[in-house]
């Protein structure tokens, strides 16, 4: 297969239209490419400048003096140190539970026809519309019931069971041939088994891209940590950040450098995982 | 067809090992997302306001809420929102997906691109998209000017801000819908190219008969995902306009939230979640059936 | 008796020895650095942390009791010194304090969902007026009449004092207040051969409105909130009805009286200035307060927080001046800011009162004065920064101004009535409708149906 892609490429590099088109790609690439960049690139920008210059208009874009200072301060001025830790244990925790007990669900819902599935996945959907905001205190509710709120795992266990995570990886096993099951079962597999070795490695783009939203959102969310913890100890890196907001003033310059410190996890996240769906193409060529 | 040859040993079977895959999620999922938002059912009936006893009112809040123009007006321009941002957004995202998804140098940097406005700061982004629509000085009237136009009152105007703050949320999210896009392609044969070049396919043939209908399950999930999370903005509108000029950007989330968590009236910002619930449900029932079409998807 | 007495002191004994190892246990650096800047502050802040006197005074039986409170925002400065005084307060009383900070954006809905999980704190800041009328309704805050909280009432402004009350008891001290003015840039005013302001009247606004104002050069005379709603327009439309000799509420506050002739004057005139000379800009709200140190509008009327920022900035510290609001009939300025308050659940009501009025009441709120640029509410205070050669200048305008500063008409319902009240005058703002009259009858027909509703 590989052979005949080159082959294809090689053809078409003959024709001159084709350095032309490449030319026009390339250039469409960029411009969009550019507009994606710029408000990133004024959260940089900001995140080295000195307060005062943080937000004028027209904006400053390069700061005359870039303030390094501001990423020490955000360590100093409050234990972000340990905020930052706070907020890794809870990720880790998040992303790989969400990521079993999502898959396990959705295959089910994708490949096995039990009884009630169409019933169920219908519910695990509808919950999705209601919006967040009216339970947020039922749950925080459940958790003070039972004494354990101001504690992680009230952070940790409910981020495990995401209808979105099951619907989206749902989809993907829905398009895998139905061949590959019954090829597992001819070789003695089991449903479980035929899920773990042969179904899951077949999304692993998709398990990616709920691995990377789910460590997107759960590294920004902010409502959580916010109403459930009250010891400082315990607190993550939004509610770290959000100090620098003030009741009536905001250090911009220090909510941007916090921002972009949290932002850097995601994007290595997301450009790893870019390197999967490059071999995901060849790995569901050679299966397909 | 073929459910129905089926025996009912294997019948048992499926169930067993359905039931065994679903039911550690199934017990999470009926704790923490199911008992909470019946929970809110049953404060969509009350005088609940979260810190004391509450009575029931019965449809009340319900009655309340059809009554008062500002719910309406919400209602009105959450669905105005929603037409803005779902087709473009989804169809934006699925043409850059497929630009995307070659191995030309340099690509997985342009995707990640594309991708950094999903993780920018919010604030950060409604900074400087206020900037750029800035009624006199704003990068975008000043370009118009270049040109003889303008100047729109991009966020100034109460007929025309909610279709800025649409503009942003599409550039916004654009990446996020692009990635899901750019996984299912990946499950897409990379044989089924081939044959239909050594046919003689053009690239917009290729399009319409591969592409399309072999990413139909995730084009259902990206496009439903992005109905539900337009019928619930909150974000940019908080932060960037906070509803106004007047109350053209005021929508539905922002509705409930104030009510639930500013005015201490949380039985009444329940019923508005519902009456969006049974909203965000019709209108996704239309879209199941009318994708339909594309084969059974749901 | 014996065996119990010495089974607890054994108890005691483990836990502490348990407590000493983790300390040994955890990041040494950490611990490290923690101590040095407790030193450090102990010695620059020793006075204050002596000078603390005890409310109830004399002889008194040592408390075991421990108290919670919330305290928004984490600046290092203040949060050191209240550590300190908290130790020393213990060593006075026995009562131990914790303090939490939590940060400011959503801390209402914290508030909230603590009260009903049954986590809240025994005492915590809010937002004096706005968050503790809507608790204090509720039945959630401690009454503080109970313990003669009369007493203080003399030390307080009068406007500042009744943000606390509802229905004749007391809900919480206030600890810090702030009001608005204005601010102008001499640099701009110079240009436009201007004098700065003094005993100005709206007149004397609008006209400097229109001459500092520069199309050509993107310059507007004034920032007036027209687009701020989260209580920002009402706030700042408010001292303008109060100048006019408008009220917002009938005295009782059961209904709505600012469509009066003085009402539709006060609304006019900001159109006039937005829609007519154009001297006011009309933008989205984000951007804010930064126009004026960017220079595109030479006035904003707003408040002492704002100072440290602006003196911040070298381009911009010696550029500007701050005013008295203009005055029509009468003047006035609306006051705002913290207080505390007690909730009612407090297992230790008679501790929680004595450290309210312990933060409040003591030399150590000055702490929080200098460290949060706010205006003390405390008229024996009133030069309190006179001395200050950086704020001193500043903030005295605010102070000054506190004799004539107005609380906000406060009801349990306060933040529905300032949302809707600000949709219905923003309309007008924005051409909806260019009936002032009819605006604002619309306005109190929909502000009287929330207070209709509050009796139920």
């Amino acid at each position: 297969m590989a052979k005949v892609q080159t082959d294809a490429l090689i053809q078409k590099k003959k024709t001159p239209g084709f350095i032309v088109r490449r030319v026009l790609l390339y250039v469409v690439l960029i411009v969009i490419g550019l507009t994606m960049l710029v408000p990133f690139l004024w959260m940089i920008s900001t995140s080295l400048k000195e307060q005062y210059d943080a937000v004028k208009i027209p904006p400053v874009w390069i700061p005359p003096v870039p303030r390094w200072q501001n990423y020490v301060d955000i360590f100093t001025e409050q234990p972000m140190f340990q905020f930052m830790l706070n907020t890794i244990k809870i990720v880790f925790f998040v992303v790989l539970g969400q990521l079993f007990f999502s898959s396990l669900a959705a295959y089910s819902f994708a490949r096995i026809r039990f009884k009630g599935r169409t019933v169920m996945f219908f519910f695990y959907i509808a919950t999705l519309m209601v919006p967040g905001q009216v339970t947020m205190i039922p749950t925080y509710l459940m958790f003070a019931k039972v004494g354990l709120v101001d504690n992680h795992i009230a952070l940790i266990l409910p981020a495990f069971f995401s209808a979105f995570g099951v619907f989206l990886l749902r989809q993907f096993f829905m398009s895998l041939p139905k061949e590959l099951e019954e090829a597992a079962e001819i070789d003695g597999c089991n449903p479980f088994t035929t899920y773990w070795r042969i179904m899951l490695p077949l999304i692993v783009p998709a398990m990616l891209t709920l691995g990377v939203f789910t460590l997107m959102n759960t590294w920004n969310d902010y409502m959580g940590p916010l109403i459930y913890l009250t010891t400082p100890e315990k607190y993550t890196m939004t509610l770290g950040i959000a100090y620098f907001k003030g009741v009536y003033t905001t250090q911009w310059n220090l909510v941007m450098a916090g921002s972009v410190l949290s932002v850097i996890p995601i994007l290595v996240a997301y450009l790893c995982a870019q390197k999967y769906f490059v071999e995901g193409i060849a790995f569901s060529g050679v299966k397909g | 067809m073929e459910q129905a040859k089926t025996s009912s040993r294997l019948q048992r079977r499926w169930n067993f090992w359905g039931y065994l895959f679903i039911l550690p999620n199934f017990l999470g999922f009926l704790l923490f997302m199911l008992v909470p938002i019946i929970m809110a059912l049953v404060f969509s009936f009350t005088n609940y306001d979260v810190i004391s006893q509450m009575d029931f009112v019965g449809i009340n809040n319900y009655v309340g809420l059809f009554t008062d123009d500002q719910f309406i007006t919400s209602l009105l321009n959450t669905l105005w929102f929603a037409v803005l941002t779902v087709p473009t957004g989804v169809i934006l995202a699925l043409l850059l997906a497929v630009l995307f998804n070659r191995q030309i140098r340099g690509i997985s940097i342009f995707r990640t691109f594309v991708f950094i406005p999903v993780i920018t700061s919010m604030v950060a982004v409604s900074l400087v998209w206020s900037m750029l629509y800035e009624d006199n000085a704003g990068l975008l009237n000043t370009l118009l000017g270049y040109v003889g136009l303008g100047p729109v009152h991009w966020l100034t105007d109460t007929n025309i801000a909610m279709i800025s703050i649409a503009i942003m949320s599409v550039w916004k999210g654009l990446g996020y819908n692009m990635t899901i896009f750019l996984a299912g392609l990946q499950g897409v044969p990379g044989e089924l190219y081939e044959a239909a070049t050594i046919d003689g396919a053009t690239a917009r043939q290729k399009f319409m008969k591969i592409t399309v209908p072999m990413i139909a399950p995730t084009t259902y999930f990206v496009t439903l995902m992005a109905l539900i999370g337009s019928l619930q903005v909150f974000d940019q509108v908080w932060i960037m306009t906070q509803g106004g000029p007047v109350d053209a950007t005021k929508t539905v989330a922002m509705y409930l939230y104030q009510y639930g968590f500013q005015f201490y009236k949380m039985g009444y910002a329940c019923a508005a979640a519902y009456v969006l619930f049974i909203l965000v449900f019709i209108v996704s029932l239309i879209q199941n059936i009318s994708s339909k079409k594309w084969g059974d998807l749901a | 008796m014996k065996a119990r007495k010495l089974f607890a002191l054994v108890l005691a004994g483990a836990l502490m020895v348990s407590s000493f190892a983790a300390c040994g246990n955890s990041n040494s650096s950490s611990t490290a650095s923690k101590t040095e800047s407790k030193t450090e502050s102990s010695k620059a802040e020793s006075s204050s942390a002596e000078s603390t006197p005890a409310s109830t005074g004399g002889e008194k039986e040592k408390s075991d009791a421990k108290l919670n409170i919330w305290v928004y925002g984490w600046e290092k400065a203040s949060a050191d010194k209240i550590k300190e005084d908290t130790a020393a307060y213990k060593e006075e009383t026995g009562v131990e304090v914790t303090v939490t900070p939590i940060a400011s954006d959503s801390y209402s809905t914290k508030i909230q969902a603590t009260i009903a999980g049954g986590n809240n704190p025994d005492l915590a800041f809010v937002d004096a007026g706005v968050q503790s009328t809507q608790l204090a309704a509720k039945g959630k805050l401690l009454g503080l009449n109970q313990f003669g909280v009369e007493e203080y009432k003399d030390k307080f402004y009068d406007s500042v004092w009744d943000t606390m009350v509802y229905k004749d008891d007391v809900y919480g001290l206030r600890i810090t207040s702030n009001n608005l003015a204005l601010f102008y840039n001499k640099e701009l005013f110079e240009k436009a051969g201007l004098e700065e302001p003094k005993d100005w009247t709206w007149d004397d606004l609008r006209e400097a409105a229109k001459k500092l104002t520069d199309p050509d050069n993107g310059i507007f005379g004034l920032d007036l909130p027209v687009y701020d709603k989260k209580g920002g327009y009402t706030w700042n439309w408010l001292p303008f009805l109060w100048q006019n000799g408008g009220e917002l509420l009938n005295e009782d506050r059961t209904e709505a009286v600012f469509n009066s002739p003085e009402g539709v004057e006060a609304l006019k005139f900001w159109k006039t200035m937005v829609q007519e000379d154009k001297s006011v800009p009309l933008q989205a709200a984000p951007t804010g307060v930064n126009r004026f140190t960017s220079g595109i509008t030479a006035m904003v009327i707003d408040g002492p927080w704002n100072l440290n920022p602006f003196l911040s900035d070298p381009n911009f510290k010696d550029k500007f001046g701050v005013a008295p609001l203009p005055k029509q009939k009468t003047q006035a300025t609306v006051v705002g800011g913290e207080g505390v308050v007690a909730f009612s659940n407090t297992k230790y009501p008679q501790e929680a009162y004595d450290y309210l009025v312990h933060l409040t009441c003591s030399d150590f709120v000055h702490t929080f004065w200098e460290n949060w640029i706010t205006i003390p509410p405390q008229p024996a205070e009133k030069d309190f920064y006179a001395d200050d050669e950086t704020y001193g200048k500043y903030l005295q305008v605010f102070s000054d101004q506190m004799e004539y500063s107005r609380t906000r008409p406060f009801t349990p319902s306060w933040p529905q009535i300032e949302d809707t009240l600000g949709i219905d005058l923003q309309g007008y703002m924005f051409n909806k409708t260019d009936d002032a009259q009819a605006s604002l009858d619309k306005a109190v027909e929909d502000v009287n149906k929330i207070l209709a509703e509050e009796d139920k």
